[in-house]
């Protein structure tokens, strides 16, 4: 009996256990039309209501702000990865999880969380050629087991530059090195790509099975799980779509910066992109596209493609907020950038059913800024209905507990 | 609308000679009120009156005391339309070391070089510029030096220096942070010596001037025709009399020249404001300020000096005990200590490759639009000895002028034109480079072999 009460004592002031009734001017619930002068309610780390009237539990925590978004996504992040975010050994790794890597106390996810973003999806680097499942997490909550969205989400692969660089071809003696291998050019990763499919749809054909890699392939040829994609280049993006048409793959494609050219293409296809981060200079860090689009993003969703928004590896102005504000003055309309970065990115991640929107039963990942998203500061931030980012406590910039 | 067009090719080729009315949907002047519905007429290159558009067909009532007056557009005045527009002054730059061939000198101390000689007015930096609004740039030499040389105040058009000049004499660059492969024990030495030489050099000059007065007066006695009695002292020295080499420098001890010194940390400023204190310039002296430097925003409130920010307006840094992360909102600390800044761009990022956006997240952050808005335009103009004629939409300062598609600090609003003196330089509609950026067009890639 003690303990019980004792269990129940814990629940009474966990996490979220309050609630909070949220007021803004403008409520973006972005799956259906902006209220204005609307209301949030949370409680148990849930959305219940939402609308004029609605009020959280007794007792619950009133915050108010200019607008309210549901929490930021970010759909391809590098997030908390400790050490190195590429198991270089094998450049075809399907089976290796990047959430073993991922260290929840990273101060990457407190400045996520800072800036407004509540999930990310954190995938192994674009060193493989089929590099790992990649994770969706949220930012901020006790433990990493209690921030799991999706321990095992879509399998990641890169096409390109990234998985041959640096590899030496053998030529004459003996290898001497790890570097003495295989892909050293964008022929030798399709290769490896196009073969570490066939063996698995064979071994699938022969109804041979046990092996965790094979597994893993065998989920994404049948369309069970998703196939990210990391290609810069136009050619790049096109050699992903052959080869998606030939082992039937549902692929999304990120670090996509010429997507643009062959927009049409990835929307008959419906073939979804995660666009970023824009370059802020032209032929800056983007060593594999020469003149960089300002306006991929824009012109993606322009011709239908279902877009999500990234900062990748970006933190400060260039935050996701940043990536969204500059790419709706690169002509992305407000709504598409605000679902690029909420619904549709979970769309992409397949945990729309849980994130991305205000509605009720959602969890209540939320942003309330001080006038419009993305242009003003985040006043708070809630991950599963706890505050974990408020501007009133923020001992950093001076002045800024105005509310 | 098609009247406009055709003048458009004269009015470029007429310059800034004839009359030009701007007539403003809104005009943000940064001193004074906003003005709606407004018209700035612009005569020989320079704003001749602001104020509101008289309203058509009835005599409008008199103003009340304290609003801006109604203006006439003159019937020769040739008439840009921009009532759906917001016209904001020529933002200013108050430091960069873009624009130029090279940043630095190898040798410290090189106050004999100028950037006259590096600036390649061909470079998308002075492009960039003015598409983004920014219509006079102080360029100085870059921070790794000692004594680094003489930067020149330009506007970003023009297809050589001369013509791009706005002044010749912009300013001393220095450095009290060390240069690479110095430490700050040998970059002070460095600077105090350069400054000792200086002074030893200017000590002996008099002397050997006084010398060749006294010569020429003993010859003078010999042959029985004295001449008047001159000074004895400095007043000998005449400019010819100094070293090429040294005359930048003299320039700077005697008041001629003004001296932006450079401090990335905090414990620079004290060094900062002790040399040029020691050397008589501190009055003409700003402040080029690395994140941290806030920390020395008393001394520097003390030593009344204005500075110019780091583009990096959060610093960050780690408490050493706790492991937290420490947040200073940089423009914060110098606008509630009252000390004049000025903000500063940084090409390869986001946002803050943008003058406006870095006065946006001013705002954002706390800090009333008015003084922001003072940081991108009159802040900077008065460091830039420029006060009367840039910085602020007023009668008879120079006609730059932004025509904008919004507000100057909202992330949406574009510069559609740009007026350079009364000229119109730059028009959006025009800017192909713009379009290609923001259209995207496939272009054949070099073959790279990794």
């Amino acid at each position: 009996m003690i303990p019980l009460l004792g269990a129940l004592a814990l629940l009474g002031t966990g996490p979220g256990a309050e609630g909070f009734t949220i007021h803004a001017r403008e409520v973006h619930p972005v799956s259906g039309a902006a209220l204005e002068d609307a209301s949030v309610a949370v409680r148990e780390g849930k959305i219940v209501e939402v609308g004029r009237g609605a009020h959280g539990p007794r007792g619950a925590r009133v915050l108010e702000g200019g607008s309210l978004t549901p929490g930021l996504i970010d759909a391809a992040s590098t997030a908390g990865i400790a050490g190195k975010a590429n198991e270089e050994s094998s450049e075809v790794a399907p089976a290796i999880r990047v959430l073993d890597a991922l260290d929840p106390k990273a101060r990457a996810f407190e400045r996520l969380a800072r800036a407004g973003v509540t999930a990310v999806f954190v995938s192994p680097g674009t060193r493989g050629v089929i590099g790992g499942l990649g994770t969706v997490v949220k930012t901020a909550g006790e433990s990493l087991d209690a921030r799991v969205v999706e321990p095992a989400s879509a399998l990641k692969a890169a096409m390109g530059d990234d998985p041959s660089r640096g590899n030496i071809p053998v030529r004459f003696g003996t290898p001497t090195n790890f570097y003495f291998r295989r892909p050293t050019s964008r022929m030798g990763v399709v290769w490896l790509f196009r073969k570490a499919f066939f063996d698995a749809a064979e071994a699938r054909k022969a109804g041979r099975r046990g092996d965790e890699d094979t597994d893993v392939l065998a989920e994404v040829l049948e369309g069970k799980r998703g196939l990210r994609v990391t290609a810069r280049r136009l050619n790049d993006v096109r050699t992903a779509l052959r080869l998606a048409e030939e082992f039937g793959l549902r692929i999304q494609i990120d670090g996509a910066d010429e997507a643009y050219l062959c927009a049409e293409e990835l929307r008959a296809r419906e073939v979804a992109v995660v666009a970023g981060p824009i370059p802020s200079a032209p032929s800056s860090r983007f060593s594999e596209v020469d003149e960089p689009c300002l306006a991929n993003a824009s012109l993606l969703a322009k011709a239908g493609v279902l877009l999500a928004l990234t900062a990748g590896d970006r933190g400060g102005e260039e935050a996701l907020p940043g990536q969204a504000l500059f790419a709706m003055r690169y002509g992305l309309p407000f709504e598409a950038a605000l679902r690029a970065v909420t619904l549709d990115a979970a769309r992409i991640l397949g945990i729309e059913e849980r994130l991305g929107s205000i509605e009720a039963g959602k969890d209540a990942d939320l942003v309330l800024w001080e006038g419009a998203p993305f242009a003003s500061r985040p006043l708070a931030v809630l991950v599963d209905g706890r505050l974990v980012y408020d501007a009133a406590s923020d001992p950093g910039p001076p002045g800024s507990a105005r509310r | 609308m098609i009247g406009l067009l055709l003048l458009l090719p004269w009015l470029a080729a007429a310059g800034a000679a004839g009359k030009v009315a701007v007539r403003a949907g809104r005009i943000v002047p940064v001193v004074g009120p906003e003005i709606r519905d407004g018209v700035i007429l612009i005569e020989d290159g320079r704003i001749a009156a602001v104020g509101r558009a008289k309203p058509e067909g009835k005599e409008p009532a008199e103003g009340k005391p304290g609003e801006p007056p109604f203006v006439d557009v003159p019937w020769d005045a040739t008439v840009i339309d921009a009532a759906e527009q917001t016209v904001f002054p020529g933002m200013v730059e108050a430091h960069s070391s873009r624009g130029l061939d090279r940043p630095n000198e190898n040798v410290p101390v090189t106050p004999f070089v100028t950037v006259l000689d590096a600036i390649d007015p061909v470079s998308f930096y002075f492009e960039d510029a003015l598409r983004d609004g920014i219509t006079t740039i102080l360029v100085l030499p870059g921070n790794n030096c000692v004594i680094g040389g003489q930067g020149r105040v330009l506007k970003p058009y023009g297809r050589t220096v001369e013509a791009m000049t706005v002044k010749p004499e912009g300013g001393m660059k220095i450095s009290v942070s060390p240069k690479s492969g110095f430490t700050r024990l040998s970059q002070m030495a460095e600077l105090r010596k350069a400054f000792a030489e200086l002074r030893e050099y200017r000590e002996r000059l008099v002397e050997r001037k006084r010398d060749e007065r006294e010569e020429e007066k003993a010859k003078e006695r010999k042959e029985g025709t004295p001449k008047a009695p001159a000074a004895a002292g400095g007043d000998l020295v005449q400019e010819d009399d100094v070293d090429a080499r040294k005359r930048p420098l003299v320039d700077l001890v005697e008041g001629r020249m003004p001296a932006f010194v450079w401090c990335e940390r905090a414990m620079d400023v004290a060094h900062a404001i002790e040399v040029a204190r020691g050397n008589g310039f501190l009055a003409r002296t700003t402040l080029v300020l690395g994140p941290e430097c806030w920390k020395a925003a008393d001394e520097i409130k003390a030593s009344a000096r204005p500075v110019v920010l780091d583009a990096t307006l959060l610093h960050v840094e780690e408490d050493p005990l706790t492991g937290e992360e420490k947040r200073t909102n940089v423009p914060r600390v110098f606008h509630e200590k009252g000390i004049p800044f000025a903000l500063q761009t940084e090409t390869s990022a986001l946002g803050s490759r943008y003058l406006w956006y870095q006065a946006a997240a001013c705002v954002r952050n706390g800090i009333p639009r008015e003084a922001a808005l003072r940081a991108i335009t009159l802040t900077p103009a008065e460091i830039l000895g420029l006060g009367s004629r840039l910085g602020s939409i007023e009668p008879g300062k120079d006609a730059n002028l932004l025509l904008l598609t919004g507000d100057p600090l909202d992330a949406q609003t574009w510069v559609d034109r740009v007026l350079l003196e009364g000229e119109l330089v730059y028009e959006r509609a025009k800017d192909e480079r713009l379009r290609r950026l923001l259209e995207g067009t496939e272009k054949p890639k070099e073959g790279k072999e990794k």
